[in-house]
């Protein structure tokens, strides 16, 4: 299986989404699916990576080649985004899906992980900044934010070894995208 | 001209070709194996220059015990990919040539020696010669006859060939037993008795392999000095004062020469002067622009002076005929890459000279015309792979298309050539 994510900003989102998008792929019974994150250096944020335009050139360069497009970009709080990404998949049809993570990306890795005692995670979940007040502090606190990747990478692939807990503490957006990635390994 | 290198167990690669055209570029990831290709041509080089294995991938010292020639890059043990032949660590490389309607093929194969020493000896080796038009070839000379009976056994210091069959030989060719620690193709001349054909076609290939050229060029050498009568340019851009005098001798390559620094540089460059030093008698490399002002080698810029070792090498009396130019856009602004590009489309398509470059430039692949692009590919290490592989560039999944919409550099920049590898291999695990 063939899957190339698209995130708003592959600088940063790549070393959280290829990890947990294999570890979920493997679950559904797919161990060896290939996941490849977009690194189109114009998708600087949300606002691009959100534009007809842009998505209409990547569905040109990998179309072909993959059977998911899937368009991975923060809530951020912003409830009118999953409408913009349903316009987006119908627009492009099957082969794109359209995710949203509640608020940011780093929400899912921090689902799966065990949390600094004190913290809550019904505070982390319902936490639109997630990034700064608790992912950034988290890394900080295990001495992993000085690398590029600002302790995404280890987070990322811890996070990945519990994907059920991801699921469920994250039923909204990562199960629903667990179930339609499970739906197309279903079909394929 | 080289049309192709194979690389069997060579450095990181399994058994990959690239194909060789004109002006051969080559992208890739840091540390995907570019420098290693370079280091093939490098072998092959060291065998156009007679040496021995040990001199070839450890360094060749003269007569007065002076560094002629630097190893090919990496350990005795890291030459090679994995344990292949029976002594180990052993690496092929093959590589076509073709000039008009002849083409040669040339296969070395080479192991590590057994004991203590574990020095290199060659396994295998064949030159086959044939027509490309006919399509008939035959073996020059051959280590692995597949007819004629079998040749006497090798021992660790002899390889035995088979050659071919001249006219005056009924059933077939000469056998000889040549040293196991030097290419055979640089030892056949030594045998008085063998055919002169037999070391023409030879000499043909050794030829092609010795007029090769790795221009690593290095801006502070370009800026010294040079002893006067110094016409060849070093690898690291030396002598460079000396050889832009030579070609500036000719009022025509003058101009020229002249007209492309003009191109690149916002200087307004009006000539080249080259100054004697009084008092050491070194030939200095000064640029006049048209208002009067000079500017010695020493303020002028690291791009500057690469392009004008690049101009040096390619509009030489007498060019080399293969160059390879490691990292070509190396300071040369982007908007000014076209203009490299130009001069060696330029160059390589009027016939005689060929370069393979490196680059990871967007602006410079952008650019390529289309001769260049179906010479571009792509070196890349698949994910939890340790070996690399080549891909031609305009093989990829609608690379020509999206060459145009998108453009190369956009490609590049994205990762695209990888990602397509990627998505390809695992098409073909599914289907397999």
């Amino acid at each position: 299986m063939t899957v190339l994510v698209v995130p708003e900003d592959f600088r940063k989102g790549q070393f959280i989404l290829k990890p947990l998008l294999s570890r979920l792929l493997a679950s559904l019974g797919k161990p060896r699916a290939t996941v490849r994150v977009c690194q189109d250096p114009l998708l600087g944020g949300v606002g691009e990576a959100l534009k007809s335009e842009r998505i209409a050139e990547i569905v040109d360069r990998y179309g072909g080649r993959v059977q998911v497009i899937l368009l991975c970009i923060d809530r951020d709080g912003n409830t009118g985004r999953r409408q913009r990404l349903d316009q987006l998949e119908q627009q492009f049809g099957e082969r794109l899906l359209g995710a949203e993570a509640w608020e940011e990306i780093e929400t899912w890795a921090l689902a799966g992980v065990e949390l600094p005692p004190g913290w809550t995670w019904p505070d982390v979940r319902a936490e639109v900044d997630v990034k700064e007040r608790y992912f950034d502090v988290l890394a900080r606190q295990r001495g992993i934010d000085g690398g590029p990747d600002g302790g995404r990478s280890e987070l990322g692939e811890e996070a990945s070894r519990r994907i059920d807990a991801i699921r469920r503490k994250c039923p909204d957006d990562f199960d629903a995208l667990a179930q339609r990635l499970e739906a197309i390994v279903r079909g394929d | 001209m080289i049309t192709s290198l194979r690389l069997v167990d060579f450095k990181n690669f399994a058994d990959e070709t690239l194909g060789v055209g004109p002006f051969t570029v080559i992208v890739g990831a840091n540390a995907s194996g570019k420098s290693n290709i370079r280091d093939a041509f490098r072998f092959l080089h060291g065998i156009g220059r007679g040496y021995t294995l040990a001199e070839i991938l450890g360094g060749k010292y003269g007569p007065g015990g002076q560094a002629e020639w630097r190893g090919v890059r990496g350990a005795p043990h890291e030459v090679g990919r994995v344990v292949r032949t029976e002594a180990g660590n052993g690496f092929a490389l093959q590589v076509r040539l073709e000039v008009g309607d002849s083409g040669w093929l040339y296969l070395i194969e080479v192991a590590r020696s057994a004991g203590d020493a574990r020095g290199f000896r060659v396994v295998r080796e064949s030159l086959s010669h044939g027509s490309l038009s006919t399509g008939g070839w035959e073996d020059v000379y051959t280590s692995h006859p597949l007819e004629g009976g079998p040749l006497p056994e090798n021992d660790q210091t002899r390889l035995s060939l088979r050659m071919a069959k001249t006219g005056s030989q009924r059933k077939q060719g000469h056998s000889v037993a040549v040293r196991s620690d030097q290419p055979a193709l640089t030892q056949i001349r030594e045998y008085r008795w063998l055919a002169k054909s037999h070391k023409d076609r030879a000499q043909r290939v050794i030829d092609s392999l010795a007029s090769m050229r790795f221009l690593d060029l290095i801006p502070d050498r370009m800026r010294q000095p040079s002893f006067p009568g110094q016409t060849m340019l070093g690898d690291g851009g030396e002598n460079l004062p000396t050889v832009l005098r030579q070609i500036c001798a000719d009022r025509k390559r003058r101009r020229r020469l002249i007209d492309w620094v003009r191109a690149l540089t916002p200087m307004d460059v009006d000539d080249l002067q080259f100054p004697v030093d009084p008092i050491t008698g070194l030939v200095q490399l000064v640029v006049v622009e048209k208002s009067g002002r000079t500017c010695s080698a020493y303020s002028v810029s690291d791009g500057t002076l690469r392009f004008l070792a690049m101009l040096a090498a390619l509009l030489a009396d007498d060019p080399t005929r293969f160059y390879f130019f490691e990292e070509i856009d190396n300071g040369i602004h982007p908007a000014r890459q076209w203009l490299l590009l130009e001069l060696i489309e330029k160059q390589t398509a009027a016939g005689g000279v060929q370069v393979v470059t490196t680059t990871h430039s967007p602006g410079l692949l952008t650019s390529v015309n289309d001769s260049t692009f179906r010479h571009t590919s792509v070196v890349c290490r698949p994910e939890a792979a340790t070996d690399a592989i080549i891909r031609p560039v305009a093989e990829l999944p609608d690379a020509e298309k999206l060459r145009t919409s998108q453009g190369l550099g956009r490609l590049l920049m994205g990762g695209w050539m990888e990602d397509m590898i990627a998505f390809t291999k695992d098409a073909e695990d599914s289907d397999a």
